[in-house]
């Protein structure tokens, strides 16, 4: 099959001898500049995945999930028999599709999205330090929250804590600054 | 677990309203972060092997905040003539001075970053969708690292094969001449 490049502009698909390996191209329908960069694999196909093979022989070990297929190894995680259908290589571990599923959050690479606890609570601190009225809820909420989320964040990559440390400064600050104005007032400091 | 080392953040002209992109390369692909909302950050994966294309092309948003950058630094400049000739109060035209400063600045940063851009990768997997938008001149120099990578990983393109001359067709009469 021709691959096809459309105009990212446009969305129309551009002809394939007005396609360079690599460079700038006009689009022929909108007169728009378009940068290409085409790689080898724009020339390949789609792989299909490897089908399964049936058992020749009773004796012949088969896929938990497929009867009568053949297996062919079987799942680093539980260990039942898989066929090659079934195998899921994960990061070079293989996975059968149930540990997949129970284990998927926990896989990095498939991490499609992170709630980002270190942001809610940097916010909540700054909020807690503008609203007078509240600041006394908010700021150890604020300051408990960082600590017990500490590990919580799963991003695929290792994310700095600073929204944390910011957090709890801003907390135990705020919350210093109240004690101070309490005392200050109980003393008579502050009439 | 994979090792990610940031590789470029990508912001738009708009990037006071919209967080930024960024992008981070692994051993084998390239991930795109993005802030959907204020807690919440999602992702998109490219492995190198399957991307075919990049594309990279210019986008309206930059020139628009360019105008309405240039519209507004106008405005404060009028107001600091009109300001001046009503002999308004001074401190009415050093606002208008602190602003007309602030747009001045906001507009050399544009037309340094150069006009906007939207970038779109295409896997073999993958339908073609738009993977980022950020300043045209910093989408070229990111998607050259990222065309590295990729080169590093897929080889050489693939050598074309010349299509061989149509042979001339040798005339009856002119066989033995």
């Amino acid at each position: 099959m021709m691959p096809e490049l459309k105009c990212p502009k446009c969305q129309k698909l551009l002809a394939p001898e007005s396609i360079p390996g690599d460079g700038a191209v006009t689009c022929p329908w909108c007169r728009g500049k378009i940068h290409i960069h085409i790689f080898p694999a724009f020339f390949r196909d789609f792989e299909k995945g490897q089908l399964p093979e049936k058992i020749v022989v009773d004796s012949e070990a088969v896929c938990f999930f497929h009867l009568e297929k053949s297996a062919v190894t079987s799942c680093s995680k539980c260990g039942v028999f898989l066929c090659k259908l079934c195998e899921l290589d994960i990061g070079g571990k293989l996975l059968c599709p149930k540990c997949f599923e129970a284990g998927k959050k926990e896989i990095a690479t498939f991490t499609k999205e992170a709630f980002l606890y270190d942001e809610l609570f940097y916010f909540l601190s700054l909020i807690g330090l503008l609203t007078c009225y509240f600041s006394w809820l908010i700021l150890p909420i604020s300051f408990i929250g960082s600590i017990y989320c500490w590990k919580k964040i799963k991003t695929p990559y290792a994310r700095r804590k600073w929204r944390f440390v910011a957090a709890m400064i801003i907390s135990v600050l705020g919350l210093g600054l109240i004690g101070f104005l309490i005392v200050a007032t109980v003393s008579g400091l502050i009439k | 677990m994979d090792t990610y080392r940031k590789l470029a953040k990508i912001s738009t002209p708009f990037g006071l309203f919209t967080s930024a992109k960024q992008i981070w390369k692994a051993e084998d692909h390239f991930l795109i972060s993005h802030q959907r909302s204020p807690f919440l950050e999602e992702y998109r994966r490219y492995y190198f092997k399957d991307i075919q294309y990049i594309t990279v092309c210019k986008t309206k948003a930059g020139y628009i905040m360019y105008s309405v950058i240039s519209l507004l630094l106008l405005l404060s400049l009028g107001g600091i003539v009109f300001f001046y000739i009503e002999k308004m109060e001074e401190g009415v035209i050093v606002f208008e001075i602190i602003s007309a400063a602030l747009f001045i600045i906001l507009l050399f940063i544009i037309i340094f970053c150069g006009s906007s851009s939207k970038t779109v990768i295409k896997t073999i997997a993958g339908d073609d969708k738009e993977a980022f938008r950020g300043f045209y001149r910093k989408t070229l120099k990111v998607v050259k690292l990222m065309k590295e990578q990729i080169t590093e990983a897929q080889g050489a393109m693939p050598v074309k094969e010349p299509i061989p001359p149509p042979q001339q067709e040798t005339l009856p009469g002119n066989i033995g001449t």
